[in-house]
């Protein structure tokens, strides 16, 4: 392993000269598309000026590989310091007043008992209405949690409830109760899926249609010689990061200092900026380690402004930490959908249209379209998609994981389960045949092959046979497409700094949600200036540090990696210069490998060059460069599942799931892998578990709790095969792309469809719960219901 | 899974009046009322069982990671409380307050439980181990070691939690089925999804013959 290492590093030191040319705007040639055997493409792009030139194909020696992960050993010793960790002598403990009603007029609000708590702290906004369960009206802190729960307890507001309306079917109906009297304006936060942010009709509770497509869907209608239609809806699922959002803020002279719990080191800092009327360089967040996301954690959210109002009214550090409840009821969730799609299409399967209509709602907020999967992740000619929100009396949905996806996934991929089992065609026949992504149809050929789809049909005969044996298990494959698409976000910069003694340093604000930035960074520094992967020190989480990507619309690794490499490039570039000098042979015939610079028979050791530079740290800056030609932007991935499922009892076991996707050229493996891993789970969850439970007569949300509000578990978890495509899509020097969200757009459809050859019933609801499959099945007894 | 804990074989004197049973009875007495406000049931518990004590802090001295700490809390106060906010023990965390989620598991004489079910003074002279006693800077435990090993990990949030658990099965059972892993870690809920690597890891770990906790 470590011989084929050096090999490959002998070989690209043999291709080239290590020196970047200077040229701005260099034309080059780059080499795209699927690694051999597949066929590729040579374009020529113009690389922005200092940036290198893409990875050519073929294996590197440390980027692509699998190793630990660099914080591995400080998480699993319990020594990372997460917002909820911190503890500061003096420091106030934070709750909040919440409504209980769904929609309230608030008459009074009295804090004079909770004021006679020693050391309480109030702050009252003056809020006049409530429009959900869980809504905040009042924050304090205290110096203890204990004495902040009395506190809590003190506080009495007094309400004058009004009506509600928190379903989707009734806040669709004429005369329901109001959300909002006036038009209200989208909002969309980092990570969702960029629209037009737009002004659209607002009827009632309903904003929208938003109208979109591309083809001429009439034509496509006219030229079909069938059509389909159905719906599906999905249900609300909670984002449930284990460290609920937490903010802990105090002020240093006119500077505030925050530690956040958040995917957005930089959008924490913009948001307090703006609310404190602060300039940029006095506010200063962390965020080194933090509980999981998902999509939740962008902003300062109004827990977070509180924690600094209360901190500057104090005068103390505070620390705001919501709890389990207040996390589901408050902090976002992914909107559920209702979805109509139509398919027209031809007898061999190819579909020649698609109209395609979603209805959404996210609570108080914006942002439930589904319709991005039906445009996107086929070759549908011809596709109209409109889009509307409902607004009801709930806590604001936000971004989540491939916000619209799953849902536009589980209605498409249904539709076209359906149309194969109309025309007796093969599942994953009629999709190859709707498919001209040539990547896509290699993930497909090899998902098939991992999950053995060969055997489907043999699978279909064996569920005959139980069945005709009164056994109740039932086997069945499935598969379904995903779709995402690369965003990067521009202005991300890494500083390398390498001091005299050889020490080297990376640093950009970007935050760990989870996936581990760390390793990668270090990876692509390692590669490049030829040290082994742990002396490169990653520092990451503040914003003092240049600016890095929100984790969101996985643009992470997309737009980090390239700027990592350039920096680490222009670094090696003049560390070469000195080491020019020192060997006196030109840069450009000077190899750096495990720590040495050699040319010509002659070496001097890494450490060696460091102590001659002319100041005490060379400082390396790399900019992420604008994105040049290459392949599609469009992410493309296929995923097969395999369950079985009890026909007694209606409880579905998911035994497989097989993952094919791309990822561009991955720089860290491992990490790849775990977000695939992840990304599934939480798509089988979805798929079977999840589900926000609201009592429509009180407009109460009864499961804000993750032992009623069903997650997936260690026994729930099947075997998962990640697998990845050889791509070089081109576009940056690093052919970087993310994966977080491409990983569980298709898996609850992947298991829908499963259960559905496993059963012969067409799951249209999400989750699947046992009781529905039994409903469908018609195994369930009709209950009377009382009105 | 975490259990309730054990009482210990011994008398002891307990504090008056608060005990792990004072916490129930304060559960089973408002499970009927409505919660009306954010607070959850639990906290109504304890605020029920703070009244019924009355306040003032009582003493209490438990032996933490093989140190002899001394403290005083309220009787409401849990053992994940006095750990992180006392003690300074961070490496707990607390996900849901309530018993649900495992991320605040901890070993009382050995056996796993939830130490924001457990309350400090039901943990009175007796010994708790938490993950900052697995393992040092200088010396992962070799289940730590599995865990990075495996990539076990994600956000990190859950694996103190998770690594408990698996400890403590290992202590006990050097040599676990599939089916005793997926049950040790049952009660430890993990949202990036790193349950095929605590897999591994639990295995990886049980193969190196590792008995410890």
């Amino acid at each position: 392993m470590a011989e084929e290492k050096k090999e490959n590093e002998k070989k690209s030191q043999e291709k080239t000269s290590l020196k970047v040319p200077e040229a701005t705007g260099a034309a080059v040639t780059i080499e795209i598309g699927l690694a051999p055997p597949h066929p590729s493409k040579k374009i020529s792009v113009s690389l922005s000026p200092g940036d290198p030139a893409p990875y050519p194909m073929g294996p590197r020696p440390v980027t692509g590989g699998r190793r630990p992960r660099l914080d591995g050993p400080i998480k699993v010793m319990g020594r990372a310091v997460y917002t909820h960790d911190v503890r500061k002598p003096g420091m106030l403990h934070a709750r909040i007043v919440r409504s209980p009603h769904a929609h309230a007029k608030i008459l009074s609000i009295d804090t004079s008992a909770a004021e006679k708590i020693a050391g309480v702290v109030i702050e009252n906004p003056g809020k006049t209405v409530v429009r959900y369960h869980g809504e905040a009206v009042v924050a304090l802190a205290a110096p203890t949690p204990a004495a902040a729960e009395d506190a809590l307890r003190a506080v009495k507001v007094a309400y004058d409830v009004l009506p509600h309306t928190v379903s989707l079917a009734a806040a669709r109906k004429e005369g329901a109760p109001l959300v909002f009297q006036k038009a209200v304006e989208e909002k969309r936060s980092a990570g969702d899926e960029p629209g037009e942010a737009s002004k659209l009709p607002q009827t009632g509770n309903v904003r929208g249609p938003k109208n979109s497509g591309k083809g001429d869907v009439d034509k496509g209608f006219a030229e079909a010689e069938g059509t389909l239609e159905l719906i599906t809806t999905t249900s609300v699922q909670t984002h449930v990061p284990l460290e609920t959002h937490a903010l802990f803020a105090e002020w240093v002279g006119d500077t505030l200092e925050v530690q956040a719990s958040t995917q957005g080191t930089f959008s924490v800092r913009d948001e307090l900026a703006e609310v404190f009327k602060l300039s940029k360089d006095k506010v200063i967040v962390r965020a080194e380690f933090t509980g999981g996301g998902f999509g939740a954690k962008f902003g300062a959210g109004d827990y977070g402004v509180f924690a600094a109002k209360l901190a500057k009214k104090a005068g103390k550090p505070v620390l705001m930490a919501l709890d389990r409840k207040e996390e589901h009821l408050s902090a976002g969730n992914r909107p559920d959908s209702w979805n109509r799609v139509k398919l027209g299409y031809k007898k061999d399967g190819t579909v020649t249209a698609a109209d395609y209509e979603s209805f959404g709602t996210a609570g108080v907020a914006t942002g439930t379209g589904t319709g991005g999967f039906v445009k996107a992740a086929y070759g549908f000619p011809a596709v109209k998609v409109a889009e509307s929100d409902v607004f009801t009396h709930l806590g604001p949905g936000c971004a989540m994981r491939a916000p619209g996806h799953p849902q536009g996934c589980f209605a498409v991929e249904t539709a076209l389960e359906e149309l194969a089992s109309r025309l007796g065609m093969d599942p994953l026949a009629l999709r190859l045949k709707n498919d001209p992504s040539e990547v896509r149809r290699a993930e497909w050929e090899l998902g098939a092959k991992e999950i053995g789809w060969s055997r489907r049909a043999e699978i279909s005969k064996a569920n005959a046979a139980a069945a005709a044996a009164g056994s109740p298990l039932r086997r069945g494959l499935g598969c379904a497409a995903s779709i995402w698409y690369t965003f990067v976000a521009p202005g991300s910069q890494v500083f390398v700094r390498i001091h005299r003694d050889g020490s080297v340093e990376v640093e950009n604000g970007v935050q760990d949600i989870g996936g581990g930035p760390r390793t990668p960074i270090a990876m692509v520094v390692a590669e490049e200036l030829g040290l082994p992967v742990e002396k490169i020190n990653v520092k990451i989480g503040d914003s003092r540090y240049p600016f890095g990507p929100a984790s969101g619309g996985s643009v992470t690794t997309g737009s980090l990696i390239p700027a990592v490499r350039a920096a680490a490039v222009h670094a090696r570039d003049k560390l070469l210069d000195v080491a020019s000098k020192l060997l006196g042979v030109p840069a450009s015939e000077i190899a750096l490998a495990e720590g040495v610079f050699s040319a010509k028979g002659k070496t001097v050791e890494f450490r060696k060059v460091c102590s001659r530079l002319s100041g005490e740290t060379l400082v390396a800056t790399g900019d992420r460069a604008k994105d040049y030609d290459g392949a599609d932007t469009r992410i493309f991935g296929a995923q097969f599942a395999e369950v079985v499922v009890d026909v007694e009892t209606g409880v579905v076991a998911v035994k497989k799931v097989v993952a094919v996707h791309d990822c561009g050229q991955p720089v860290w493996k491992t990490g790849v892998e775990s977000q695939i891993r992840g990304g599934i789970l939480q798509g089988i969850s979805y798929a079977l578990f999840e589900e926000r439970i609201v009592d429509e007569r009180s407009g109460r949300v009864l499961n804000p709790n993750v032992e009623f509000y069903k997650i997936l578990g260690s026994k729930d978890t099947p075997e998962i095969v990640p697998l990845l495509v050889d791509f070089y899509p081109g576009k940056n020097n690093a052919h970087a792309r993310g994966i977080g969200e491409p990983a569980t757009v298709p898996t609850a459809a992947a298991v829908a469809n499963s259960i559905a050859h496993a059963t012969g019933i067409r799951p249209t609801a999400l989750p699947i719960t046992p009781a529905r499959i039994l409903d469908a099945l018609g195994k369930r007894p009709k209950r009377e219901v009382r009105a | 899974m975490a259990k309730s804990p054990q009482p210990p074989e011994e008398t002891r004197d307990e504090p008056k009046g608060v005990t792990r049973r004072g916490l129930i009875k304060g559960i089973a007495s408002v499970v009927g009322v409505a919660s009306a406000g954010a607070t959850t049931l639990l906290v109504e518990a304890r605020h029920e069982l703070q009244a019924a004590n009355g306040n003032g802090a009582i003493p209490v001295s438990l032996t933490i990671n093989g140190v002899a700490r001394q403290g005083s809390f309220d009787a409401r106060t849990t053992l994940a409380e006095a750990l992180r906010d006392a003690w300074g023990l961070t490496g707990t965390k607390v996900g849901c307050d309530r018993g649900a989620c495992g991320a605040c598991t901890v070993l009382l004489d050995g056996t796993p439980v939830n130490s924001c079910l457990t309350l400090v003074h039901d943990a009175d002279g007796r010994k708790v181990t938490t993950i900052e006693g697995l393992g040092s800077p200088e010396a992962m435990s070799p289940v730590q070691k599995a865990f990075v090993d495996a990539d076990a990990l994600q956000c990190g949030f859950c694996t103190p939690g998770m690594v408990v658990s698996c400890s403590a099965l290992l202590a006990k059972n050097s040599r676990p089925s599939a089916h005793d892993v997926r049950e040790a870690v049952s009660g430890n809920l993990c949202r990036c999804g790193t349950y095929t690597g605590v897999f591994a890891a639990c295995d990886a770990a049980a193969k190196a013959g590792v008995k410890h906790g």
